[in-house]
């Protein structure tokens, strides 16, 4: 089956003036999402997350290269109503937030009566249920975050592309949204999410895309990114003579990682100190970790947006 | 045609405030009127502030059109909207149709109020084909607005869109021949002034027809343009 979203070796090169110096925040970008996948597109700020998610929805073109969503090229019209989109800086309107859903649902199509259910099914989803009738312009941006989530499921989407969509709610709100994702999935749609926030994308994502200075350097499942195949973590107690060279000692278990080939000289060494082992895994680091590897310490890639 | 609707009445909501201020200041002359009974104005006071008022018709949704895109990139409205199943000719049409429907208001509480002072006093205006003309003069006063305010400053845009209808009618006066059916904005509100609604609309027919294809032209150059703007920046 086709891809649900194709970006084929994207450029975008930005000019204040036709005349001057360009600025590229793309450069032969290519990925396929798969169908009915979540998919997490990490990259640091300025690292061209938000330019690939436009060119993808025919809001800005690309200076080189093409793409498809659900199998038409970008910009395809007729596709777009099958999309759902949540802009990374959510706007605010003079509507109230229903009047707001129904519009941008009824701009995609959505049939009156379905339209007005399902306005309702979604604010009280995203917890808005009480305010559906005060104006947007006072909402906090945690708020008009969450109307943005009701507007971009409002026309039953195949794909969401939602941008950013956490960066400003609360905790409590984010596991909401995480719900509201995976049950999405659940329905059979691809979700393809742009976020700088780790934790949340390695809850929720089957993939992960990491882009940097408007490249993709990685790619892969969570654990193809995470595990270090040569390493491995042993964790042991009751070690006499005291805990190896770099081991964590903690609650009584002491841990420590050591390469693929010193493993079975690390588990005898531990049965010769009398120790009890209590397990041995492949070693793991953290998407922070990974993330922070990959892009270096110097991670922006030009002005900032 | 639809989504068109949509988008028309969602920027003329945006609008209330100046449609309901220059329904207001219709209001509030129309009042001075009917209650002066004891000094009895002349039907020509009451005439000049009303001609004043059709002029406003025709500028306002002029200034709205150059300005209402801005806006929208500048709060980065503009991308929820485009991001829908919809083409950028529907959005410049739309866009262009909420300025129609501030002149259609405007102009017909002017009418309504006019039609009801004449009745009051026993007077005869001659209201509404002038007004009709004024509506087809707004119409193509936003067109040219349209064009230049897709993509540029409404600075800019106001001082450029202005100028077009301008140079054309300064030609002709300068008996430039030719010109005298280009955006002709300034002479269908010219012909409106010089009947004054006292005397019967006295315009050719023709400057309107000219006019509405002038402005359907306009709406599909600009339409043309703007498809390819990129729109996820605003414009300096
Ligand atoms: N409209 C624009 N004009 C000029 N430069 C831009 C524009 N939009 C984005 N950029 C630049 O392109 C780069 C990528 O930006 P963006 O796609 O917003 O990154 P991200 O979403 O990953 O933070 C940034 O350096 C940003 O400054
Ligand atoms: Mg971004």
């Amino acid at each position: 089956m086709d891809a649900a979203l194709s970006f084929q070796d994207l450029t975008k090169d930005y000019r204040k003036w036709p005349w001057s110096k360009p600025f590229r925040a793309l450069d032969g970008f290519t990925l396929n999402v798969n169908r009915g996948e979540i998919f997490g597109f990490l990259g640091p700020n300025g690292s061209g997350k938000t330019t690939s998610i436009h060119i993808a929805l025919g809001l800005t073109r690309a200076t080189r290269g093409s793409g498809t969503m659900l199998g038409q090229p970008f910009g395809h019209v007729p596709t777009r109503r099958r999309i759902g989109f949540l802009a990374e800086n959510v706007a605010y309107h003079h509507i109230t937030a229903s009047k707001l859903v129904k519009l941008h649902g009824a701009l995609n199509g959505v049939p009156g009566p379905l339209l007005r259910d399902r306005t309702k099914e979604l604010l009280q989803a995203v917890d808005l249920e009480e305010v559906t009738d005060k104006p947007t312009q006072k909402f906090s941006r945690g708020m008009v975050q969450r109307v943005g989530l009701a507007i971009a499921m409002i026309n039953d989407p195949e794909l969401l592309v939602l941008d950013e969509p956490t960066s400003a709610l609360d905790p409590a709100a984010r596991v909401q949204v995480r719900e509201l994702l995976l049950e999405a999935r659940r329905q059979g749609k691809t979700i393809f999410l742009s976020s700088h926030l780790l934790s949340e994308i390695e809850l929720i994502c089957d993939r992960i895309g990491i882009l940097h200075r408007g490249r993709l350097i990685r790619l892969g499942t969570i654990s193809e990114l995470l595990e270090e195949r040569d390493r491995f973590e042993i964790r042991a107690r009751n070690l006499a003579g005291g805990p190896p060279e770099g081991a964590v000692a903690e609650n009584g278990f002491v841990t420590w990682t050591v390469p693929a080939a010193a493993q079975r000289a690390a588990i005898e060494r531990v049965w010769a100190a009398g120790g009890e082992l209590i397990s041995v895994t492949p070693s793991r680091k953290n998407l922070e970790q990974v993330f922070l590897e990959l892009t270096g310490k110097d991670s922006t890639g030009g002005p900032q947006a | 045609m639809r989504a068109i609707l949509y988008i028309a009445f969602s920027f003329f909501r945006q609008q209330k405030l100046v449609v309901l201020v220059l329904l207001a200041f219709t209001l509030v002359l129309l009042g001075v009127f009917l209650s002066e009974s004891a000094n009895n104005p002349a039907k020509t006071e009451l005439a000049i502030p009303y001609l004043q008022l059709i002029g406003y018709g025709i500028f306002m949704p002029f200034l709205l059109c150059t300005q209402m895109m801005y806006l929208e990139r500048k709060t980065r409205r503009i991308l929820g909207i485009l991001s829908k199943g919809i083409y950028r000719w529907q959005y410049i049409t739309g866009l262009w149709l909420a300025g129609m429907f501030v002149s259609a208001t405007q102009l017909t509480g002017l009418g309504l109020a006019m039609q009801l002072a004449a009745v009051w006093r026993g007077w005869e205006f001659h209201i509404w084909p002038a007004l009709g003309a004024a509506f087809v003069a707004a119409a193509l006063a936003g067109a040219v607005a349209v064009t230049f305010g897709c993509f540029l400053h409404p600075m800019v845009a106001t001082f450029l869109a202005g100028g077009l209808l301008a140079v054309p009618y300064w030609l002709s006066s300068r008996s430039v021949g030719g010109f005298d059916m280009l955006l002709p904005v300034v002479p269908i509100f010219r012909t409106i002034m010089r009947s004054a609604l006292l005397h019967p609309w006295g315009g050719d027919p023709w400057l309107l027809v000219v006019a509405l294809a002038q402005a359907a032209l306009l709406l599909y150059l600009a339409s043309l343009l703007f498809a390819r703007i990129d729109v996820t920046s605003a414009v300096e």
